[in-house]
């Protein structure tokens, strides 16, 4: 039985682990409770945890291990705030059209669209910010999330679906 | 207001999977621009500025600290005064708490005496745990992998595993716990098995096997020790996958398998001392071809 010598327990895994997986999971605990110091600290105590279970914890489980607990600890922590996201500044280049109107419109729906990001449910709003911020792939969330593709795509097209009610409606 | 297009011919369009009628037919759609514009702008939202190497600090901040408070026994130089005498006094707090480990590594076996004169005997690649302080309250030790226990008669003696608690007033038994492996052998007197399904007691001459949480079996057998502790490992209709654990943990080399199917079952005894030997009592019955492709590595083949 060819068994993956990988263990988290070696500070160079465990390192290598936290490179990839840390902004994802940093992210994704922001997406669900919109509080950034709150996020890492989860962030942080996942960590922790996983290297404290590392001789439990396979290699190739530890991503799923990470957002299992963090999601656990997001669970028991009440006090929830609202999303906040930040966008770029467009770069002038992209657009012909450019004129104050055109951008104050840009900056409305920027804004409209925020809000309305703030407003989803949790979960769709953490599938659809991994996948759109993020560039997650389905099957990348649905690992993590333990939860089917099938699924990722409903909570996808429901928030495609509310974002635009919303928008519209305002 | 219902919404013109489901859920599923959205997902569709999300994953390009829209044939061309379809997509056309969308794009000219009322709705389309307002969709489309909604995953643009979304994706040219941020979060703010990760700070990846400061966390990572952090996190490895709080393991130090942990592990020193865990293990690190505590010298302090006189000369601290009063300070050190604090020290002390938390330092003998968690010395109290801590507990002894003894670990066999990977083809030894080790023999571990308890506080009581109780015996632990360690297979391969296994290791016990337990708090020297506190056993005279509760004779507890936490094992992972495999070991015989000798208890002297007393108070309720408990071995924990993950998998499940094997407890007992004064007798030997043989507990293995490893990978969704849950096997106790009882050489005398009478254990109690308990875990998370169910609790049976063996008697002497029983043994109970659980693999993976499914159901369990139950079986007489009438060696008076383990297999192990006489220099060869003796298996009964257990899970090929469990005898190449074993063959690893006691020969320190990798087996590869492919298209060799790991839940047939074995019966039968391979011995410590000759690794070729050994491969060939297990995999020649099971129609298996073993090569010995360098020193720590072994293939399997399927004849």
């Amino acid at each position: 039985m060819h068994q993956d010598k990988k263990s988290v327990c070696q500070p160079k895994i465990f390192e290598n682990v936290f490179h990839t997986q840390s902004e994802t999971l940093r992210n994704f605990m922001y997406y669900k409770c919109g509080d950034m110091e709150k996020a890492e600290d989860f962030v942080q105590e996942s960590f922790i945890k996983l290297w404290d279970n590392c001789a439990k914890v396979a290699f190739e489980k530890a991503k799923s291990f990470l957002f299992t607990v963090a999601n656990n600890l997001f669970l028991n922590y009440v006090a929830h705030k609202k999303v906040v996201l930040k966008h770029q500044k467009e770069g002038a280049k992209n657009y012909t059209h450019e004129n104050p109107e055109y951008l104050l419109e840009e900056q409305e729906f920027m804004e409209k669209l925020k809000n309305a990001i703030a407003d989803l449910p949790e979960k769709q709003r953490e599938v659809f910010l991994l996948i759109r911020i993020d560039k997650k792939k389905y099957s990348e969330i649905s690992e993590l999330l333990g939860i089917s593709i099938k699924s990722v795509e409903y909570r996808m097209s429901s928030a495609l679906q509310a974002l635009k009610k919303k928008i519209k409606n305002i | 207001m219902s919404e013109k297009y489901s859920n599923t011919f959205l997902e569709r369009w999300m994953n390009n999977s829209l044939s061309e009628e379809e997509l056309a037919e969308f794009k000219n759609s009322v709705e389309y621009p307002l969709y489309q514009k909604i995953l643009d702008k979304s994706s040219e939202l941020k979060v703010p500025v990760y700070k990846k190497e400061a966390l990572f600090n952090k996190v490895q901040e709080k393991i130090a600290l942990k592990k020193k408070a865990k293990t690190k026994p505590v010298f302090i130089k006189w000369m601290y005064g009063a300070a050190a005498s604090i020290a002390i006094l938390i330092g003998l707090f968690y010395f109290q708490n801590k507990s002894t480990i003894y670990s066999a590594g990977t083809g030894e076996q080790l023999a571990v005496v308890l506080p009581d004169n109780s015996q632990v005997l360690l297979n391969a690649n296994s290791s016990v745990s337990f708090n020297k302080n506190k056993w005279e309250e509760n004779r507890n030790v936490e094992l992972r992998g495999e070991a015989y226990f000798k208890v002297e008669k007393g108070s309720k003696f408990s071995v924990e595993t993950s998998q499940g608690t094997v407890a007992v007033l004064g007798t030997q038994f043989d507990v293995i716990s490893d990978l969704g492996l849950f096997e106790v052998h009882c050489f005398e007197g009478r254990v109690q098995v308990e875990n998370k399904q169910q609790q049976i007691i063996l008697t002497e001459g029983k043994a109970f096997r659980q693999i993976e949480g499914k159901a369990s079996e139950n079986w007489n057998f009438s060696t008076k020790k383990p297999s192990w502790t006489t220099g060869e490992s003796f298996f009964k209709s257990t899970p090929l996958k469990y005898v190449i654990k074993a063959l690893e943990s006691q020969y320190n080399v990798t087996i590869k398998s492919s298209g060799v199917d790991l839940e047939k079952r074995f019966t039968g005894i391979f011995n410590h001392k000759n690794i070729e030997i050994a491969l060939q009592t297990v995999f020649v019955p099971m129609k298996i071809h073993a090569t010995l492709e360098d020193e720590k590595t072994v293939l399997l083949v399927k004849q």
